[in-house]
């Protein structure tokens, strides 16, 4: 909170950086961070890495020095989507670097016991085959639930997600719908919702309701 | 580069995001003492986590404090270059009033002329009475500066919650420029002080000092 860290946004004028300092003081800090702290250990199941990232999610915040309590998400919930889009970037580059790891295993040079035996293979297939089928079935079941509910910014970003537009930004949806960005963050929680009644009930009872309803 | 990830695994992300939100919206639903179990549950020293975020916040109280001390000073600054309003802008006496002065003056004249001239006549003219253009007492440019440091650092003292300090120098500032401690930016700390330190002297002094 220092003037050094105020190097890291120049645009942001002292007085701007006040009332956001002073707006989040009024807010229950000490609830949000144990939230994130909490989260983060669900993902990271790291005491230190928790902390650590909690603290750090407070930090881009401050630095952002953009979010409105009026608009945006509650603070725990969104220290909470800092955290995961952190985890989610790190997550990328072990990505990265276990494709290069890959590729050096498939050399002609790689031991013989780290090639898998046939019948694996054809489990994998298999496990794999439905693993794509249920996945299909749940796709398929959140667009009919958006359409049947008349949403058409959540069926066009799922069809936009699919296609590789990133799913949890909204404005990088919205450029690429040509659509007002405030389409996309009001549609979040008419997805959520569909989301959660997905993932909480199990296929045959989604189908039954469907049947009866 | 990785490769660009297929509908599937796309789709896979989005469900695991889907159960994330549902985890944090439980999180964020939970009571401090839910909070605190589950923290615990975890392995956390749940007092070690608090202190953590206590002392986030107290970071940010002292970022505030400093930049709302910083803020008065700038004000303050930009105040004391300011021409004060209720100062005559020149210590000549405006055309204006010779004008009226001389009238009036060539008025009484035209009176006594007239009484001597007539006794017993119509009553003498009352002279206009003027507004005063006498300036209050200035102080000296000395005290001036004297007053603008004493301001300074009672702006500084009441940023630093020490209120009782802060007080003292705008009292002694207003000794010395009496006009200055007019100022909005006075006013507001000179409240502030004084409602900081009613509140410390009763039954709920012990409330948190910032809001």
């Amino acid at each position: 909170m220092s003037e050094k860290d105020d190097s890291i946004s120049h645009e942001i004028s002292a007085a701007e950086r006040l009332r956001f300092e002073e707006m989040l003081l009024k807010q229950d800090t000490a609830t949000a961070l144990r939230v994130a702290v909490g989260y983060a250990f669900k993902r990271t199941k790291s005491h230190v890495m928790a902390r650590h990232l909690a603290n750090d999610a407070f930090t881009i915040v401050w630095e952002r020095c953009s979010w409105d309590p009026e608009k945006g998400p509650a603070l725990p919930v969104l220290l909470c989507g800092i955290i995961r889009s952190e985890l989610s970037h790190e997550n990328k580059s072990d990505e990265t670097r276990e494709d290069v790891e890959q590729k050096s295993l498939a050399d002609p040079g790689a031991s013989p016991d780290l090639i898998p035996t046939p019948e694996v293979l054809a489990l994998a297939v298999e496990e794999k085959h439905e693993d794509d089928a249920a996945a299909a079935a749940d796709r398929e079941w959140l667009r009919s639930a958006f359409e049947k509910a008349g949403d058409e910014v959540n069926l066009l970003w799922l069809k936009l997600a699919l296609e590789g537009v990133p799913h949890d930004d909204p404005a990088a949806m919205a450029k690429a719908a040509s659509r007002d960005v405030n389409d996309f963050y009001r549609a979040q929680e008419r997805r959520k919702r569909h989301l959660k009644r997905m993932l909480t009930l199990d296929r045959g009872r989604r189908d039954d309701e469907e049947e009866n309803g | 580069m990785p490769s660009k990830p297929t509908p599937g695994e796309i789709w896979k992300q989005i469900v695991e995001d889907a159960r994330d939100d549902e985890e944090i919206e439980q999180l964020a639903a939970m009571s401090g003492e839910e909070l605190d179990k589950e923290l615990a549950d975890a392995g956390f020293d749940v007092d070690e986590v608090r202190a953590d975020a206590m002392a986030v916040r107290e970071k940010l109280e002292r970022s505030v404090a400093e930049r709302r001390a910083k803020e008065m000073e700038a004000q303050a600054r930009v105040r004391s270059l300011r021409p004060q309003p209720n100062r005559p802008q020149s210590r000549r006496v405006p055309g204006m009033v010779w004008f009226v002065a001389a009238t009036v003056g060539a008025a009484a004249a035209g009176g006594l002329v007239y009484a001597l001239t007539h006794p017993g006549g119509a009553e003498r003219p009352t002279p206009p009475v003027l507004p005063s253009t006498a300036p209050s007492p200035e102080p000296a440019p000395a005290d001036l500066v004297a007053a603008s440091d004493l301001r300074r650092r009672a702006f500084g003292d009441c940023a630093s919650q020490r209120w009782t300090e802060c007080l003292a120098g705008l009292d002694g500032a207003r000794k010395l420029d009496p006009a200055g401690d007019r100022s909005a930016e006075v006013q507001m700390t000179r409240q502030q002080a004084e409602h900081q330190l009613a509140v410390e002297a009763g039954p709920e002094g012990d409330k948190p000092r910032l809001k």
